[in-house]
């Protein structure tokens, strides 16, 4: 009965997790990750980290003490920098979620290597995401503004506001997040508890284990658990940058106000999602070599999902350029054809369709799908193409208004362009405590996609393949 | 178990057995070995496996988890609550005239009702859950047992606590053995 | 280890019965129908057009669903699916039918609002600047005063025109209602056709609809020959030759479905477009097709056939797609109601304020799509327990094609202007709608049944047959 399980060889099918590897092998090898001293590669990582992450402290602390002007941000531009910033982190904030809801939903069993690095990256990037609009409001301690709170002006938020849904649709986003890589955390918590060598290292783990001893009634609601967040979370995605799209889209901006905004939104946030994870999971697979975790065809088929929302995100470039031309609106036009083509801003737009569309059409080659550098580059241009997309989006919607005598154009101050490192520094330290504190690897979810973990994988007499290949053939012969 | 075990006769000092723990090596031992415990009629009985096992549901004879409806009240419970809010805060305690809608604008309530539906169901489904697992309980007589540990590893095991009804020393015992158990300890706590 | 793994047997190849003579039925239903849309034809040209371009809307979504059902098969290499893939493939075999029945559409095409200003008076590439005819939807400026008949474009003109939507000589215009608002409407509307001249004016318009049908037929026949090929040479190698095929055919796919879709149903109102229209089309296309597969292997379950191939745990994961993609559908349909809505431009709002304010049949129909389409299929389908008892998710999925239709109906009849002039106050339901739907549909079902009888029910050549049919959820 299992052999049906069993991978074909004859239509390229290869195991999940490279062949020598058991129950036990795969504790092992993700565990040792927080128990072995660091390897030198994380502490040049964690350091460069932290250092920016001080960047970061210094300049937030100058732009309160001189306002957002320090800022390159000016009228007509309003929105540059910080609110791309924003975009772009949620937007890399959504393959965590995505890759734990979506394709658990569509069983695809891969995902199980990937996933605990993915929904910790979410985590992190919407941490780094939140802080803009924080920071943005330039009073900072005025934050309490867009939450419904009684106060003494006797006023609430306004609820037809697409910022104030932005408020709730990233914290929802974000606590459920956290709960679902919590929950998804606790037996492998549990593991790390149980092969504790220290006291502390017990009470700590232990802490966060809730307890769990693996009960088959506590997987049973635990499973489900899994399940009805998986199932929540998919619509959750798709409306946290959707409601991200209606800050723009809900305006009657030209450039931004388009109907195929939040699908849109949404393709390009899984995209530059998995871009992320791929450049850090190819970064983390070196330095604390989990090449049999994370193998090629895991890499193959993140990199076909890029290849496919790429081109979902290049089907929605060309839907914005047809129905403005086919509009017949003279300020659609312009929008597209003149000032994105060929405007002042062209050079950021066409950095964007390069990055976004063209490099991974790469991908059609099975072997550049498997090159390891390929994948490297065309994740960081990916990333890159898509920080463009939303500059490209805001910048050059805005630094044209309608009033000729106030066009204008974008120059970041080196206060810019350290709030953006300085999120990088904030992403990254706390990735490399994750990684080296946290199993990197969902460990009960990589066994439970072995082959032995099928209950009836035992019953046959051998582990080989080939064997049971025949059988294939002739069972489905007849009927 | 902290509960008294009155049927116990064996007792070692002060302290006296709660659990008999079977161990199996790998997920198809453990499976069957738990239709068989199943069959025999046991209810206060446990597996305990480094990973869900495809089938154990249904081998140990557990019924449907009622998780759903508690994510479903709290998903109700989520969305009138937002609707409440709004309707509260901008239309009935101080009436909002913005962008030409009016101050009930359906649509534009869609997005924060979402949120908090989602934002509730995910409590219902994680507290609910650690609801029905009582969970956190950092104490459980099953640690005693050193071969437990790997339970979060790559063993197996089936625990069958004393005070189940049809508990006997010998027969269950028997029982585990000839459903292949690799081990198999009792696990004695002390009296408090 | 040889034919004694196989854990039933099930009847999967049609023998008798109702199943194989069912072609004949629906053979019979078509003729009827299309004899009776002819009729219709012979006595009313332009009502004809609309129902026809309804029929085939409703079935050609269902087909190229189908397709995109199969191709995503393919793509994600799915094995769950594999008992299933066959019957959305007997669709898909069906699908050069539909391209037959698309043939018409062009004999009436100057009947429909985006070419009654470029082919209204013959089928030339050339068109008059001027249009004659007292029935024309699209005021000319000089009509401008007398734009009774196209009073929905300008109604909701009564609110804020941003600088977006039109250009100055109209857009300032505050006048609610005024004369010259209605003018500079007609004018901008004049203008936004003649900027369109390219795109519906000329023959590149006859290019690529050839383009469409031709990928549709070849796309079609090679995904279905390939996979019923399989079924006799067993040969694994076509498993990856389809795979292989599958993305390209996917992009080709949802290209043309898209501009298909433009063409033929986001025209009808020439002058309002929206980016989404595609991902809405699309989206509804894989509902239908999804439901109809529910309901199509149910009733073959019926029979006898497929036991064991298709079970309990096939319908859950099937019920959950279809879940879903119909959220997905009232996500997208929801996205551009909820933008136009808000940002509140002329141009775009039209689309709704016809099927809201147009008169009371469709704002009783947009609700009953809100309702039947998404609120109550989203509240019986969340729950499991529905999605693994057959007859209730039938009865859901029976609700949910029949809202397919009704929404195709919406889309395309909102824009049919009586020839009299006269505004209509309630739905235009004509005989002539459900002549062509059953003629069209009859048609193709008859090819699809036919299909069905000449081979077997399952891909019985698929190397993941086995692990298709033990799939537990």
């Amino acid at each position: 009965m299992s052999s049906a399980n069993a991978p074909i060889k004859e239509i390229g099918e290869l195991p999940l997790a490279a062949e020598q590897y058991d129950f036990h092998r795969i504790t092992e090898d993700v565990a040792r990750i927080t128990e072995n001293p660091a390897p030198r590669g994380w502490w040049v990582l964690f350091l460069t980290a932290l250092s920016l992450l001080g960047g970061l402290g210094l300049t937030l602390a100058y732009l309160f003490w001189k306002g957002i002007g320090a800022w390159g941000n000016n009228q007509p531009i309003s929105w540059a920098w910080d609110i791309t910033n924003f975009v772009w982190w949620v937007g890399i904030g959504h393959a965590g979620t995505l890759i734990s809801a979506v394709l658990f939903l569509f069983r695809q069993k891969w995902r199980t290597s990937i996933n605990r690095a993915a929904e910790a990256m979410t985590i992190f990037a919407v941490i780094c995401a939140l802080m803009f609009p924080g920071i943005h409001v330039g009073r900072v301690w005025l934050m309490y503004y867009p939450f419904p709170l009684p106060n003494s002006m006797g006023i609430w938020p306004n609820f037809k506001s697409p910022l104030l849904w932005d408020v709730f649709a990233v914290s929802t986003y974000f606590t459920v997040s956290l709960l679902f890589w919590f929950v998804g955390l606790i037996p492998d918590l549990a593991t790390l508890r149980d092969r504790s060598k220290t006291k502390l290292r017990r009470m700590v783990y232990g802490a966060f284990a809730l307890g769990w001893r693996g009960s088959n009634r506590h997987w049973q609601h635990y499973e489900r658990a899994y399940l009805i967040l998986a199932a929540i979370s998919t619509p959750l995605v798709l409306s946290v940058h959707s409601v991200v799209s209606f800050d723009f889209a809900t305006s009657v901006e030209p450039g931004w106000h388009t109907t195929i905004f939040p699908p849109y939104f949404v393709a390009g946030a899984i995209f530059s999602g998995f871009a992320m994870v791929l450049t850090l999971m190819l970064v983390v697979r070196v330095v604390f070599k989990l090449h049999g975790l994370i193998t090629l065809k895991h890499i193959e088929l993140m990199n076909k999902v890029i290849l496919t929302t790429g081109t979902i995100v290049g089907y929605a470039y060309a839907m914005e350029f047809f129905i403005a031309w086919y509009s017949g609106n003279d300020y659609e036009r312009y929008v597209f054809f003149v000032n994105r083509a060929t405007g002042p801003y062209a050079w950021a737009y066409w950095t964007m369709i390069l990055c976004n569309v063209i490099s991974p059409q790469l991908f059609w080659k099975k072997s550049w799908r498997r090159s390891i550098p390929l994948t490297f580059v065309v994740s960081i241009f990916v990333n890159i193409g898509m920080w463009f997309e939303r500059f490209v989006i805001i910048v050059t919607s805005l630094h044209r208004d309608f009033l000729p005598s106030s066009w204008g154009y974008f120059h970041p101050t080196p206060i810019d362009v350290m709030t953006y490192l300085g999120s990088f520094g904030l992403f990254f330290t706390l990735f490399c405590l994750f990684i080296r504190w946290i199993p990197v690897i969902a460990i009960a979810e990589v066994k439970g996609v072995l082959p032995a973990a099928d209950p009836h994988h035992h019953e046959e007499h051998s582990h080989d393949d080939s064997h049971h290949e025949p059988a294939h053939g002739e069972a489905s012969a007849e009927a | 178990m902290a509960s008294a075990n009155h049927e116990s006769t064996v007792s070692t000092g002060e302290k006296k057995p709660v659990l008999m723990l079977a161990e199996f090596n790998t997920p198809g031992e453990c499976l069957h070995a738990a239709e068989k415990v199943r069959d025999a009629g046991y209810a206060r009985w446990d597996t305990h496996t480094p990973f869900p096992v495809h089938g154990m549901d249904g081998a140990m004879g557990l019924p449907d988890s009622k998780l759903g409806w508690i994510v479903a009240v709290m998903a109700l419970t989520g969305f009138v609550s937002a609707a409440a809010m709004i309707w509260y805060m901008n239309v009935y305690d101080y009436p909002l005239i913005i962008g030409g809608k009016p101050p009930l604008a359906l649509p534009s309530m869609a997005p924060v009702c979402f949120e908090l539906t989602i934002l509730f169901s995910a409590f219902g489904a994680v507290f609910g859950m650690f609801g029905l697992n009582k969970l956190p309980r950092h104490h459980h007589p099953i640690f005693y047992s050193d071969r437990f540990a790997a339970a979060t590893d790559d063993k197996f095991f089936i625990s069958i606590e004393v005070d189940d009804a049809k508990y006997d020393a010998k027969k269950t015992r028997a029982l585990l053995e000839s459903a292949k158990a690799s081990h198999i300890e009792i696990i004695e706590e002390e009296v408090a | 280890m040889s034919a004694t793994t196989h854990p039933v047997e099930s009847k999967v190849q049609i023998t008798g019965g109702a199943w194989a003579s069912a072609w004949k039925l629906a053979a019979a239903a078509g003729a009827l129908g299309l004899v009776g849309a002819g009729a219709g034809y012979a006595s009313d040209p332009k009502r004809f057009a609309f129902s026809y371009l309804f029929a085939i809307s409703v079935f050609l979504t269902l087909g190229l669903g189908m397709l995109f059902f199969v191709v995503i098969q393919h793509i994600a290499a799915a094995h769950w699916s594999v008992t299933i893939r066959r019957t959305a493939e007997f669709f898909v075999g069906g699908l050069p039918v539909l391209v037959l029945l698309f043939l018409p559409l062009f004999a009436v095409m100057q009947h429909f609002p985006q070419w009654e200003h470029y082919w209204g008076s013959s089928h030339g590439a050339t068109h008059g600047a001027t249009h004659g005819g007292s029935h024309d939807a699209h005021p000319a400026p000089e009509h401008g005063a007398t734009a009774g008949a196209h009073g929905e474009h300008a109604a909701p003109a009564a609110g804020a025109h941003g600088a977006h939507g039109t250009p100055p000589a109209a857009g300032h215009d505050q006048g609610a209602g005024g004369a010259r608002e209605l003018a500079g409407l007609a004018h901008m509307h004049h203008r936004t056709l003649e900027a369109k001249k390219a795109w519906f004016g000329s023959t590149f318009f006859f290019g690529r609809q050839a383009f469409y049908l031709l990928v549709w037929v070849l796309l079609a026949r090679r995904f279905f020959k390939l996979s019923t090929e399989q079924d006799k040479s067993k040969d694994k190698r076509l498993t990856v030759v389809l795979a292989r095929s599958a993305p390209a055919s996917l992009t080709l796919l949802s290209l043309t479905m898209t501009f298909a879709a433009f063409d033929w149903l986001m025209a009808l109102d020439p002058a309002w477009f929206s980016t989404i229209f595609g991902v809405w089309i699309f989206a509804g296309s894989l509902v239908a097709a999804l439901g109809t597969l529910i309901v199509v292997t149910l009733g073959l379950r019926r029979s006898g056939y497929l036991d064991g191939r298709v079970t309990t745990e096939h319908y859950h994961d099937l019920a959950k797609l279809l879940f879903g993609f119909n959220c997905f559908w009232a996500y997208i349909a929801f996205s551009q109601f909820f933008l136009i809505w808000y940002a509140s431009i002329p141009e775009e709002t039209t689309f709704y304020h016809t099927r809201w304010n147009g008169n009371p049949g469709w704002q009783t129909l947009s609700i009953a799509i809100m309702a039947f389409h998404f609120v109550v299929p989203f509240i019986l389908l969340m729950s499991r327990n529905v999605k693994r008892r057959l007859g209730a998710m039938a009865t859901g999925t029976v609700m949910l094609l029949v809202m397919h239709a009704a929404e195709m109906y919406w889309l395309v009849l909102p824009n049919f202007k009586p020839a009299d002039g006269h505004a209509l106050t309630s739905l235009p339901i004509h005989w002539m709608d459900l002549a062509c739907l059953v003629g069209v549909g009859g048609a193709y079902l008859a090819m699809v049944f036919k299909l069905m009888t000449q081979h077997a029910l399952i891909p019985v050549g698929d190397p993941r047959l086995e692990r298709g049919t033990q799939h537990t959820v």
